[in-house]
C-alpha cells in the first residue's frame, strides 16, 4: 500500500472526489475504514457530507498533509490559530455548522477543535439575547426563573468581561 | 457545452439533479430552508461521475472546486446529456452578458453552489457535539449563557461536570485533598455535598479571579500581577483574562505597540455592556509642547537669582495679593472694571505727575533736587503724560504749558489760586518755583504749603472716590 495511491470519495450529491491517500488519513473514520477493508478500488460513499463541505474538508487536509503535529496540535485549549486556519473559517455560519457535522462525522478532531472554538469565540462575545438570535433560540424560561437564573449569574460571576 | 451563468433561483430549487434518496436525514428539505446566498452549484450526474481533486494549492482550484470538479466530470462524460445541454442553453440565453466573464468558457455547466442554512442544521448538531462547542468559552462567560434556555443551562450545569468542571476543579488543584473526596472524572457522583459551595461549577466560579482564561490554571498568587489579567488579543479570542505566564508567551510572539495610555487600554471598560463607549480626550489640534527652561533662565539677564517670584515678575503685586483676591486668584477683569482702573490708577499717578513737574522744574533751573535721577527721570515722564492731557487733574492747579524755550526744553509753570496773588506781590519769581530744601522767600513757602494742600485735597478725593467705587461694586454684586 503505497503513501501516494488515491482514494475515490462519493459526496452525498454522488459528486467524486480522488484524494490521496495521505490526506484521506487525516480522518480517523476513512484510516480505519481503508486499514480494515484494503483499498477495494471502489468509491468510499460519505452520505453525510455534501460535495461543498466535503471540498471544504479536503481542502484543510491537503493544507495539513505535511504537519507532523496535525493530531496533537490543538489538544491545547490555549493553542493559538493560525492565519491560514482563521481565514479558512470565514465562511457563513452554515457552512460552519456543517463543517462541525462534517468533522464529526470524519472524525478530523484538529478541524473539529477549530470549528469549534470559532463558533465558541463567536458565542463568547454575544449576549443570551444575541446568541438567541443568532441560533435562532426560544427563550422558555419563565420570568421568574430568568430573574433567578440572572441573580445567580450575578452572584457567581465576578468578572466583567 | 455551456458555461457559467447566474443561476434562476426557480431552476436551481426544481433541478432534477437533486436526487432525493442522496439527501441525507441532516440535510434540509426545501420547505424549511431559509436561502442565504448563491455561490456556485454542484450538479451532480445520476452516473457516478469523478472529480479528481489532487492539487488544492491552485489558486483557481481552492476558489471554485466544486465548478473545477463538475467541469472535469464533463470532460470525462463527454457531452452525452441533452438535458443538462438544454437547461445549460436556457441559462445562457438569459445571461448573456454574464457569459463574457466567465473563466471556464468550454466547461460545463455548473451554475451554483446553493449555500443553505436551516434550523434543521442547528437541531441536527448533538448535544455531545454542543458540550464540546461550550467547553471552548470560558467558565464565566458559560455561566451567563445558562439564560440562554433551559436546554443550554441543562447542559451546561449537568451535562459538562463531568466533562468541563470537574476537570477544571482538579487542573486548577482547587480541590482541598483533605476532604478525600473522589477525583474520578467520571465518577457518577457530579455534585460536592460540602460545606457552603455545593457544586464543581460554584468551586470555580469562586476562583474566577485567579483562574486564567487561556490555559484554564490557578494562578499560584492570588495578588499582583500573577492573577489574570485582560489581554485583547489580535486573533478570534478578542479579550482574554491572562495569567502572567500566559502574558508572557504571547507578548513574546505579539509584540505589544507602544501606546500612550497603556492602564486606560488594559482595564477600561469602554465597550462593554452598560458601559459608555470610549471618548477621545480631545478632538482639537495637539496642545502646545510644555518646555522646560535651564535654571539659568532663572537668573534673567544680570545673572542674579530672586528671592521669590514678586522679584522675578518685577511687579508690585504680591502673592498675598494674589491669593487674597475674590476668585482665589482667577480674576477676570470685565470692561468696567478696566475702566475704574484706568480711573483709579489716573487719581493715584496725579500726586507723582504734580511732583515730578515740580522736581522738573527745580532741575531745569539749575539747582539741586530733592529726587534722584531716576525720580527726575520719572518726572520728565509725568511730566510729558500731563502735556498729553490728563482731565484728572485736581482742582485748583493748573499745569500749563508755554511753547519751548530757547533751550528746547519745555517751560512747565505752576498755577494755583492762591498762588496767583503771591505771584503778583512778588512779581516774576514765581515762574522758577522749586521744591526745595533749603528756605525760600515767603511767597515760596506758602506755594509749599499750598502743594501740600493740594495734594492732601487730592488724597480724601482720591479715598472718597474709592470709597464711592467700593460702593458701586458692592450694589453690582449685591
Amino acid at each position: 500500500m503505497s503513501a501516494h495511491s488515491q482514494i475515490l470519495l462519493t459526496s452525498s450529491e454522488g459528486t467524486e472526489f480522488i484524494i490521496d491517500r495521505d490526506i484521506a488519513d487525516k480522518s480517523m473514520l476513512l484510516k480505519c475504514m481503508l486499514e480494515d477493508i484494503g483499498e477495494i478500488g471502489q468509491a468510499v460513499p460519505l452520505p453525510n457530507v455534501s460535495g461543498p463541505i466535503l471540498t471544504k474538508v479536503i481542502e484543510y487536509c491537503t493544507h495539513h498533509r505535511d504537519d507532523p503535529n496535525f493530531l496533537s496540535a490543538n489538544d491545547d485549549v490555549a493553542a493559538e490559530i493560525d492565519e491560514w486556519d482563521l481565514e479558512y473559517c470565514k465562511v457563513d455560519q452554515g457552512t460552519l455548522y456543517e463543517l462541525i457535522l462534517a468533522a464529526n462525522y470524519l472524525d478530523i478532531k484538529p478541524l473539529m477543535d477549530l470549528t469549534c472554538k470559532t463558533v465558541a469565540n463567536m458565542i463568547k462575545a454575544k449576549s443570551p439575547e444575541e446568541i438567541r438570535k443568532t441560533f435562532n433560540i426560544t427563550n422558555d424560561f419563565t420570568p421568574e426563573e430568568e430573574d433567578q437564573v440572572r441573580r445567580e449569574n450575578g452572584k457567581g460571576s465576578r468578572r466583567l468581561s | 457545452m455551456t458555461t457559467n451563468s447566474a443561476p434562476d433561483l426557480e431552476h436551481v430549487l426544481a433541478a432534477p439533479s437533486l436526487a432525493p434518496e442522496t439527501l441525507t436525514s441532516s440535510q434540509p428539505t426545501l420547505d424549511d430552508v431559509k436561502i442565504l446566498g448563491l455561490h456556485a452549484f454542484v450538479v451532480p450526474s445520476t452516473d457516478a461521475t469523478r472529480a479528481p481533486i489532487t492539487d488544492f494549492e491552485q489558486p483557481s482550484v481552492s476558489s471554485t472546486p466544486a465548478t473545477h470538479a463538475s467541469s472535469a466530470c464533463d470532460q470525462q462524460n463527454n457531452d452525452g446529456d441533452d438535458e443538462q445541454e438544454e437547461s445549460s442553453d436556457e441559462n445562457k440565453d438569459a445571461d448573456d452578458d454574464k457569459d463574457n466573464n466567465d473563466i471556464y468558457e468550454g466547461d460545463v455547466i455548473v451554475p451554483v453552489e446553493l449555500t443553505v442554512v436551516s434550523n434543521s442544521i442547528l437541531e441536527a448538531i448533538p448535544d455531545e457535539i454542543w458540550c464540546l462547542l461550550l467547553s471552548f468559552v470560558p467558565p464565566t462567560k458559560l455561566t451567563t449563557l445558562t439564560q440562554v434556555c433551559r436546554r443550554w443551562k441543562l447542559m451546561i450545569e449537568r451535562d459538562l461536570v463531568a466533562s468541563y468542571w470537574k476537570p477544571l476543579t482538579i487542573q486548577g488543584e482547587l480541590l482541598d485533598h483533605s476532604l478525600s473526596l473522589d477525583l474520578d472524572v467520571d465518577s457518577e457522583h457530579a455534585e460536592m455535598p460540602i460545606g457552603l459551595v455545593k457544586t464543581f461549577p460554584e468551586l470555580v466560579l469562586g476562583h474566577t479571579l485567579v483562574i486564567c482564561e487561556l490555559c484554564l490554571m490557578r494562578s499560584k498568587r492570588g495578588c499582583g500581577s500573577a492573577i489574570p489579567l485582560p489581554v485583547d488579543r489580535q486573533d478570534t479570542l478578542g479579550r482574554v483574562w491572562m495569567c502572567r505566564p500566559c502574558r508572557r508567551d504571547y507578548y513574546e510572539r505579539h509584540p505589544e505597540p507602544e501606546r500612550l495610555f497603556k492602564a486606560e487600554d488594559r482595564v477600561s471598560l469602554h465597550g462593554l455592556p452598560g458601559y459608555p463607549p470610549k471618548v477621545p480626550r480631545s478632538t482639537g489640534p495637539p496642545a502646545p509642547r510644555r518646555y522646560y527652561y535651564p535654571r539659568q533662565h532663572w537668573g534673567g539677564e544680570s545673572s542674579r537669582y530672586y528671592d521669590d517670584y514678586n522679584s522675578f515678575d518685577e511687579s508690585n503685586s504680591t502673592d498675598i495679593d494674589w491669593d487674597s483676591d475674590e476668585l482665589g486668584g482667577l480674576y477676570f477683569a470685565t470692561e468696567a472694571d478696566l475702566e475704574a482702573d484706568a480711573r483709579e490708577a489716573a487719581a493715584k499717578e496725579a500726586p507723582r505727575v504734580l511732583k515730578g513737574v515740580i522736581q522738573g522744574m527745580g532741575s531745569t533751573s539749575g539747582r539741586d533736587t530733592v529726587g534722584d535721577s531716576n525720580d527726575q527721570g520719572q518726572g520728565a515722564q509725568d511730566s510729558e503724560s500731563t502735556k498729553h492731557g490728563q482731565s484728572n487733574e485736581p482742582s485748583g492747579t493748573l499745569v500749563d504749558d508755554k511753547p519751548a524755550s530757547a533751550d528746547g526744553e519745555p517751560e512747565i509753570r505752576l498755577v494755583t489760586d492762591d498762588f496767583k496773588g503771591g505771584q503778583a506781590d512778588h512779581g516774576g519769581e514765581a515762574d522758577d518755583t522749586t521744591m526745595d530744601d533749603e528756605p525760600a522767600s515767603d511767597g515760596k513757602a506758602e506755594n509749599t504749603n499750598v502743594q501740600l494742600e493740594n495734594e492732601e485735597e487730592m488724597d480724601e478725593e482720591d479715598d472718597d472716590e474709592m470709597k464711592e467705587e467700593d460702593e458701586v461694586d458692592e450694589e453690582d454684586e449685591e
